[in-house]
C-alpha cells in the first residue's frame, strides 16, 4: 500500500478535476434534458434512462481496467455478444436453471478475458492486435452458438434486472451502487488495483518494484471479461432474446465512456467512477436529442464530438508548455 | 556462415535498412501461395487468370487503405477514421458528379481534398495537441458518420458516373487500372519508405519520438503528413469502392477498417511502430482477401470464417517471432 505520511485528508480539486468535469457535463445534460422534456425526472423515465446506461457502464469499467494498464481491449463487444447468445440458449424457465446459466455466462466471459490476458501478458503480443483477433473469434463462436436471433430469456429475469424494487428503487441503480461500492472502491485499494495503476504508469518501474506485471495483466483482462459477461447478461434482460449481431458497438463505446470519464490512454490515470459518468453522458445524448427533436443522425456526430472535445480539453495543458521538450513527456 | 541468398538481397533492397521483419515478409508471401494453391484445389477455376484478377481487384480497395495505414502505424499511431472517410468521400464524388461523367475530375479532386483535410485534422491533433491517435480518430470517425448521415439523410442515393467503371472493368496491359493503381502506389510507398528522408523520419518517429525530436527531426510534421497521406488513401479507397459497386452504400467502409490494420500487422509491420515494410503489407492484404475467398469456396459458414480469420492473425503473429513485442 502507499506509504503516505499521515495528513489530513483534504479533497484536492485538481486531482479529481477530470471526474468533476465529467460530473458537471452530466448534470448540465440532465438539466437540458429536463428542460426539453418535463417528464424527464419521472420514475419510469429515470428507470429507463438508468437501464440504457448499465451495459455501457459495465463494459466501460471493463475497458477502463485495461486502459489503466496502458492496454486496450477491442474484443469487449464480442464478449458481450457471446455472453448474450450463451444466455439466450442456456436459460430455462425455472429459477435455478436461469441462475446457473447466468453463472455459466460469467464464466464464459471470464474465460474470454483470460485468453486475452494470456496472449497479452504471457504471449507478449500487442493488446490491440490480440484483441482484434480474439474479437473475431468470439464473434464467430457467438454466431455458432446462436445463428439466428432468438433463444429464450425468462420474463421474470428481464423484469428483475430492468425493473424497480418495491416499485420505487430502480434495479439499475442498485447494480451501479454495487458496482462502485462492492467492486470498484475495494478493488482500487487492493494490491491488484494498485498494481494496475503502477503497471500503466510505468511498466518497467512496476516490474522493478516487485509487481508481478504478467499476473496483474492476466487478472485485469480476466476481470474485464467477467464484467463484459455481466453486461451481456444485462443485455439479455433488456432484449429478452439473444442476437449474435448485437453487441459489437460496445467495444468503441466503452472506449468513449472511458475517455469521457477522464481515464488517460497513456495508462495509470483515471478510474471506474468517471467511466460510469462518461457512460451516462454518452447514453443520455440520444435521449436529449430526441427530446429536443433534433435529427437522430446528429447523435453519432455529437457523441464523436464529445469524445474529441474531452481529449482536447484534457490536452489543454499542452499549450501551456514552456519547454518544447515537455511536449514529448 | 555467409548466406548471400539471392532472395534475401532483393528483399534487402526493397525493405531498406529500417529493421524490417524479413522472416515475416517471406512467410506472408508463402501463405499467399498456399492460399492460391488451396483455392485451386477446391475449385480449379479459382486459379484462372480472370478469377485471380478479380481477387486483385478486391484487394486493391483494401490495398490502398493499407498504404495509409502502414504510414500511420509506422509512426506509432493508428487511424480509425478509415470507414467514414471512405464513405463521406464516395458521397462527395456522387454528389458532385450526380451520376454524369462531365464533372468526374472535380469530383475526384474534391473527394481527395476532403480526405486530405480529414487527415490534416487528425494529424494536427495528434502531433501538436498530443491527443491519443486511437481516441481522436475514433471521435472523428463518429463525427464523420453523423455528418454523412445528415448530409445524405441516411438515404444511400447517388450513383457513380459510368466512367469510374473503367477503373475496374477496363484493361491496361491486361490488368484492371485499379490494380495497377494500387501496385503503382505500393511501389512508390516502398521506395519512399526505404529510400527517402521522409521515409526514414517515419521510422525514427515511430521508434522513439523523443530521440528523433532531439536529433532535429521535425517529428510533428512527419506525423501530420502521415495522417494526411492516410486520409487521401482512404478517400481514394472510397472512390475505388464506388467504381466497383456503382453506387453509394451506408457503412460501406466498415468491413475495411479493422482488416486494414490486420493486413498491416500480418505484413510484418510492428503495431507499436518503428519497423516494417510495405512489401509485407501487400502480402498481408492478399492473404486477407484470398482467405475470405477460399473460405467461401470451401463453403465455410460466416461464423467459421470469423473464427479462422482471428486464429490466422494470431497464428501468424506467433510464427513471425516476437521481436517486436520483445522490445517492450
Amino acid at each position: 500500500m502507499s506509504a503516505e505520511p499521515v495528513r489530513k485528508k483534504t479533497f484536492n480539486i485538481m486531482r479529481h478535476s477530470r471526474l468533476l468535469l465529467a460530473w458537471t457535463v452530466l448534470i448540465l445534460l440532465l438539466i437540458v434534458f429536463r428542460i426539453m422534456t418535463p417528464v424527464a425526472f419521472t420514475l419510469p423515465i429515470i428507470t429507463a434512462t438508468l437501464n440504457q446506461g448499465i451495459a455501457l457502464s459495465l463494459t466501460g469499467v471493463a475497458q477502463t481496467l485495461i486502459v489503466l494498464t496502458a492496454g486496450i481491449d477491442l474484443s469487449i463487444g464480442a464478449i458481450v455478444t457471446l455472453s448474450n447468445t450463451v444466455a439466450a440458449t442456456q436459460m430455462r424457465p425455472g429459477v435455478a436453471p436461469t441462475l446457473g446459466a447466468a453463472v455459466l455466462v460469467l464464466l464464459v466471459g471470464s474465460l474470454c478475458g483470460f485468453i486475452n490476458g494470456l496472449l497479452v501478458a504471457y504471449g507478449r503480443l500487442a493488446p490491440i492486435i490480440v484483441t482484434l483477433a480474439t474479437a473475431a473469434i468470439y464473434s464467430g463462436i457467438a454466431l455458432y452458438v446462436l445463428p439466428n436471433p432468438g433463444g429464450f430469456v425468462p420474463e421474470w429475469y428481464g423484469d428483475l434486472l430492468t425493473g424497480r424494487a418495491f416499485n420505487t428503487l430502480p434495479a439499475a441503480l442498485i447494480i451501479l451502487v454495487l458496482l462502485v461500492v462492492l467492486f470498484w472502491l475495494p478493488f482500487k485499494r487492493s494490491v491488484l488495483g494498485q498494481s494496475i495503476y503502477a503497471v500503466g504508469s510505468s511498466e518497467s518501474s512496476a516490474r522493478m518494484s516487485g509487481v508481478n506485471v504478467r499476473r496483474a495483466k492476466l487478472l485485469t483482462y480476466t476481470i474485464a471479461g467477467t464484467l463484459s459477461g455481466a453486461a451481456g447478461l444485462f443485455l439479455s434482460a433488456q432484449t429478452l432474446a439473444g442476437d449474435a449481431t448485437q453487441g459489437g458497438s460496445y467495444t468503441l463505446n466503452s472506449i468513449a465512456a472511458t475517455v469521457i470519464g477522464g481515464t488517460s490512454f497513456a495508462g495509470g490515470v483515471g478510474g471506474a467512477g468517471g467511466t460510469i459518468v462518461g457512460a451516462y453522458i454518452f447514453t443520455i445524448i440520444p435521449s436529449v436529442l430526441f427530446a429536443a427533436r433534433v435529427s437522430p443522425f446528429m447523435k453519432e456526430f455529437l457523441q464523436g464530438a464529445i469524445l474529441v472535445l474531452t481529449i482536447t480539453i484534457g490536452a489543454a495543458g499542452v499549450l501551456r508548455m514552456k519547454n518544447r521538450l515537455d511536449i514529448l513527456r | 556462415m555467409n548466406e548471400s541468398n539471392a532472395s534475401t538481397t532483393v528483399i534487402n533492397r526493397l525493405v531498406g535498412q529500417a529493421g524490417s521483419n524479413r522472416r515475416a515478409i517471406m512467410l506472408a508471401y508463402f501463405f499467399v501461395l498456399v492460399l492460391v494453391v488451396v483455392g485451386g484445389i477446391l475449385a480449379p477455376g479459382f486459379v484462372a487468370p480472370a478469377s485471380l484478377t478479380q481477387q486483385l481487384v478486391l484487394a486493391s480497395v483494401l490495398g490502398v487503405i493499407t498504404i495509409g495505414a502502414t504510414v500511420v502505424i509506422l509512426t506509432g499511431n493508428i487511424d480509425l477514421s478509415v470507414s467514414w472517410t471512405m464513405n463521406l468521400c464516395s458521397v462527395v464524388v456522387t454528389a458532385v458528379t450526380v451520376g454524369e461523367n462531365t464533372k468526374i475530375v472535380q469530383g475526384i479532386v474534391l473527394a481527395l481534398a476532403v480526405g486530405a483535410a480529414i487527415g490534416l485534422i487528425n494529424g494536427l491533433g495528434v502531433a501538436y495537441l498530443r491527443l491519443p491517435s486511437m481516441v481522436l480518430t475514433l471521435g472523428v470517425n463518429g463525427m464523420l458518420r453523423g455528418l454523412t448521415l445528415v448530409v445524405t439523410g441516411a438515404q444511400p442515393k447517388g450513383t457513380a458516373p459510368g466512367i469510374l467503371q473503367w477503373l475496374v472493368g477496363g484493361r491496361i496491359l491486361g490488368m484492371p487500372p485499379c490494380v495497377l493503381l494500387w501496385l503503382g502506389l505500393g511501389m512508390l510507398t516502398i521506395f519512399v519508405l526505404a529510400r527517402t528522408y521522409f521515409g526514414r523520419t517515419l521510422y525514427t518517429t515511430g521508434n522513439s519520438q523523443t530521440v528523433s525530436f532531439l536529433s532535429g527531426i521535425r517529428t510533428q510534421r512527419t506525423v501530420v503528413l502521415a495522417f494526411v497521406i492516410s486520409g487521401v488513401c482512404n478517400a481514394l479507397a472510397g472512390i475505388l469502392f464506388l467504381s466497383y459497386s456503382g453506387q453509394v452504400y451506408l457503412s460501406l467502409g466498415e468491413p475495411y477498417q479493422m482488416p486494414a490494420i490486420a493486413a498491416v500487422v500480418i505484413g510484418g509491420v510492428s503495431i507499436l511502430g518503428g519497423s516494417g515494410s510495405y512489401v509485407g503489407v501487400i502480402a498481408g492484404t492478399l492473404i486477407l482477401v484470398l482467405l475470405q475467398s477460399v473460405l467461401s469456396l470451401a463453403n465455410v459458414k460466416y461464423a467459421g470464417q470469423l473464427i479462422i480469420y482471428g486464429v490466422a492473425i494470431l497464428g501468424m503473429l506467433f510464427v513471425y517471432g516476437r521481436s517486436a513485442a520483445d522490445r517492450e
